[in-house]
């Protein structure tokens, strides 16, 4: 970022005209700016402090991955791409890899307008410092320009620090400018009417402990409705996997928000509505699962040995072929009258529930009633987990796993009430044992599932019978693989259910809750 | 990071234009790259139009005592950066000699560099001693200049020796013909037959041209005022070569 940023009240001209008479500037282009700033959906860019800038230098494609002090990580002289396996190999695609992972890159603003650029000299003509004269004009992704006012940047070069001060000096004194802290890029977005960090899949809602649980159970689920219908369009144009993800896990919680704290909400309406969120986890399973075989190609390659791994590419192919129609069909339920009458009665309903003084628990302070939910649900998680032998069938891990879910989603929902420390303890001790059940669950469906889908090949036809053989060495594989983490069970358990963390739920959601003591 | 030294024993050969118009290319092609002008003469530390002066001298900087970051400048163009030359690195030798592992300092002092560049270019002065040892040490990769006559191919033969009687396994030499004149049938016979004989020599010889003279007078690489000429297009097939051979990305 700039050394320096002035918003100009002066015309340019005037302002040129003295900087001449004290400094030897040389035009290094005039013309229009074109650049845009591109992140994540979820901003994944921003909350790692970076900038990714495509610019457009008179006609050259140019772009920069920065540290928002200014600091460049890494460039390339191409245009940016929709994902970071698609970057050309080398330094800026090793840095966007492991932060934006599978997102999009998505254009969070574009700048047009116009540009100057002076090199300030030294006596060997040597560029100490840049001074760039801007005029931009934002664009969002629809085509509303607004103009931003006009403005002087300055540009510090590395290892000529004191020149750049004096250049600033000199403007902020004589020539009687003064400094603006907001930059660029914060300017655009507010244009846009936008904040940076504006969408986040992570729920934490500021509650406080005595508000009427009907009252924090609303809350909650506005927020999990605004996140479902900020992903709806990123599902609808299939910008990439996480709409859809971040869509479901919305839908997941809203049920699970609905099903945990029943006597909250009027019992009528809930159960019409937890039929209705059952409904959409069922029509967008099938696209998902789709998503997630995809996702998981390459690691399955890794299972071959190298030299087979291109006989699995068919059945990329096939999978990129029924993904296609899984999202036709979901996007036809998401256009289809049942899904909007859903969308505006669930609104009207977190808006004026009504009768929450009929229901059991809607007027009781939430910190109870989230103390009576969370400590019900762990002993669930203890129960089921302790009656797990080596022996017991998938279907009781899967149903532990449901239960972890449960239990996950309601300390995230209600987070806020209990010591930040101690539930994040809590939460990641969890999530050890979650990561172990899915992993399991993952691999168990899987191997049922590719088996189906090679009859389906089969079924299509032309699907080469090295591809065939691959999938069944892929089985093998993932067989051998769910064995390992079978085996890694008892251990992760064990290490989620140790005294410790016993204790640590006996304070946290016990002590509260007489009526269970 | 990759460490590249252009270095040859010998004087006058292109070390300074290959290290001054190869950085370029690199910083061009996405790499955050740095030039070192080990020479006091500083001859790119003038292409790039900087002093020839560094805090604390090479006192400072072999003694680890001044953070090279803090001495280092951009240079004109984005990605590159130069660490400048300074008239001290006369004594680089008798300071490097004061200290305990005098040849891997130079390794040692470098590292925290990679943090923030991809490419390093040494720009060394042309000596056999205690200096050049520690480059072949810090280094991935020396690119040597040959001026295609037989006694400079002796001087190169002499390279290899050095580096199996160091056992610098690691220590890549690529050479390339320099300052490579049609006219003169000696350097046409050579060109067109060593490279044959010779896996490690690089393909693509650097032509003699006015343009990389004029570098001089323009104090700036060719990128920059003759980016269309012959030497320039020569420095460029060179640069991807080497890219090539070192695995450096290629964004
Ligand atoms: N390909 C070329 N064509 C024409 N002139 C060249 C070429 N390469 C280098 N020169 C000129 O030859 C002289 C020596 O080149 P350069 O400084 O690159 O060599 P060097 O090996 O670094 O020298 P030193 O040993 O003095 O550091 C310079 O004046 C330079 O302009
Ligand atoms: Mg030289």
């Amino acid at each position: 970022m700039p050394y320096r940023h002035y918003l100009l009240g002066e015309d340019q001209k005037s302002l040129l005209d003295r900087l001449v008479s004290q400094f030897t500037l040389a035009e290094e282009s005039h013309g229009s700016l074109a650049l845009v700033y591109l992140d994540t959906f979820d901003w994944r860019l921003h909350q790692a402090d970076l900038r990714l800038v495509e610019e457009d230098l008179c006609g050259k494609a140019r772009i920069d991955l920065r540290h928002v002090d200014g600091t460049l990580l890494a460039s390339g002289d191409f245009p940016a791409k929709v994902f970071a396996w698609d970057f050309p190999p080398g330094s800026l695609r090793q840095a966007l890899e492991p932060l934006i992972e599978m997102r999009a890159l998505l254009p969070v603003a574009r700048l047009g307008g116009r540009r100057d650029l002076y090199a300030v000299l030294d006596r060997r003509e040597k560029t100490v410092a840049r001074i760039e004269f801007l005029a931009p004009q934002v664009r969002g992704n629809e085509d509303n320009r607004q103009a931003l006012p006009p403005r002087l940047l300055v540009h510090s070069l590395k290892g000529f620090a004191p020149e750049a001060r004096r250049l600033a000096d000199f403007l902020e004194g004589p020539c009687g400018l003064t400094r603006s802290e907001t930059g660029l890029f914060d300017e655009s977005l507010a244009a846009l009417g936008r904040r940076p960090g504006d969408y986040s899949s992570k729920i934490n809602h500021g509650l406080t402990p005595a508000l009427p649980a009907g009252q924090a159970l609303r809350q909650v689920l506005r927020q999990l409705f605004t996140t479902l219908l900020a992903n709806q369009p990123g599902v609808e144009t299939a910008l990439d996997s996480e709409f859809l993800h971040d869509f479901r896990v919305a839908v997941r919680r809203t049920r699970t928000a609905l099903a945990q704290l029943k006597n909250v909400l009027p019992a009528r309406e809930v159960e019409a509505f937890r039929k209705e969120f059952a409904w959409l986890g069922s029509i967008t399973s099938p696209a998902r699962d789709l998503d997630v075989y995809l996702l998981d190609f390459p690691r399955f390659q890794g299972f071959l040995p190298p030299e087979a791994r291109a006989d699995l590419i068919p059945f990329r192919h096939f999978l990129q072929r029924h993904q296609r129609t899984e999202y036709q069909r979901l996007v036809k339920h998401l256009q289809s009258s049942r899904f909007r009458a859903l969308v505006c009665r669930w609104r009207d309903f977190l808006e004026q529930p009504g009768g929450l003084e009929e229901t059991a628990d809607g007027m009781k302070p939430i910190d109870q009633v989230a103390d009576r939910r969370i400590w019900k649900i762990y002993r669930r998680v203890l129960r089921e987990g302790q009656a797990i032998g080596p022996q017991s069938p998938p279907a009781e891990l899967h149903e532990l796993r449901k239960t972890c879910k449960k239990f996950r989603y309601l300390m995230e929902f209600f987070q806020s009430l209990y010591p930040a420390e101690d539930i994040g303890r809590l939460i990641k001790a969890l999530k050890g044992l979650q990561d172990n059940l899915g992993a399991y669950q993952d691999l168990h469906v899987q191997v049922e599932t590719l088996g189906r889908f090679s009859r389906e090949m089969v079924a299509e036809g032309d699907t080469p019978a090295e591809t065939l053989l691959a999938l069944g060495r892929l089985v093998e594989g993932l067989d051998r693989r769910q064995a390992e983490v079978r085996e890694e069970f008892s251990e992760r358990f064990a290490r989620f259910a140790r005294e410790e963390n016993q204790r640590l739920c006996r304070t946290l959601f016990k002590s509260s809750s007489p009526e269970q003591a | 990071m990759k460490v590249l030294a252009s270095y040859n024993i010998k004087g006058g050969v292109g070390k300074t234009a290959a290290a001054v118009n190869l950085a370029w290319l690199s910083a061009r092609g996405g790499h955050r790259t740095l030039v070192w002008d080990l020479d006091p003469q500083g001859a790119a530390t003038y292409y790039f139009r900087v002093k020839a002066k560094v805090k604390g001298g090479g006192r400072g900087l072999v003694s680890g005592r001044r953070a090279l970051d803090d001495l280092i400048k951009a240079t004109d163009f984005a990605n590159l950066d130069l660490l400048p030359a300074d008239f001290s690195y006369r004594s680089l030798d008798l300071l490097l000699e004061q200290e305990k592992k005098p040849t891997r300092r130079l390794r040692k002092i470098l590292k925290p560099l990679a943090e923030h560049y991809d490419v390093l270019l040494l720009d060394c002065p042309p000596s056999i001693s205690l200096v050049s040892e520690a480059v072949f040490f810090a280094a991935d990769a020396l690119l040597v200049p040959v001026i295609p006559t037989t006694l400079s191919l002796r001087t190169l033969d002499q390279l290899f020796d050095f580096r199996a009687r160091q056992q610098l396994d690691d220590l890549a030499i690529l050479p390339f013909f320099s300052m490579v004149d049609r006219r003169k049938g000696l350097h046409r016979e050579i060109v067109e037959q060593l490279p044959a004989q010779r896996v490690e020599m690089l393909k693509t010889p650097i032509p003699y041209a006015s343009e990389v003279e004029r570098m001089g007078l323009e104090k700036a690489p060719l990128g920059r005022f003759a980016a269309r000429c012959g030497a320039a297009a020569a420095f460029e097939s060179l640069w991807d070569e080497v890219a090539a051979r070192l695995n450096i990305g290629n964004p």
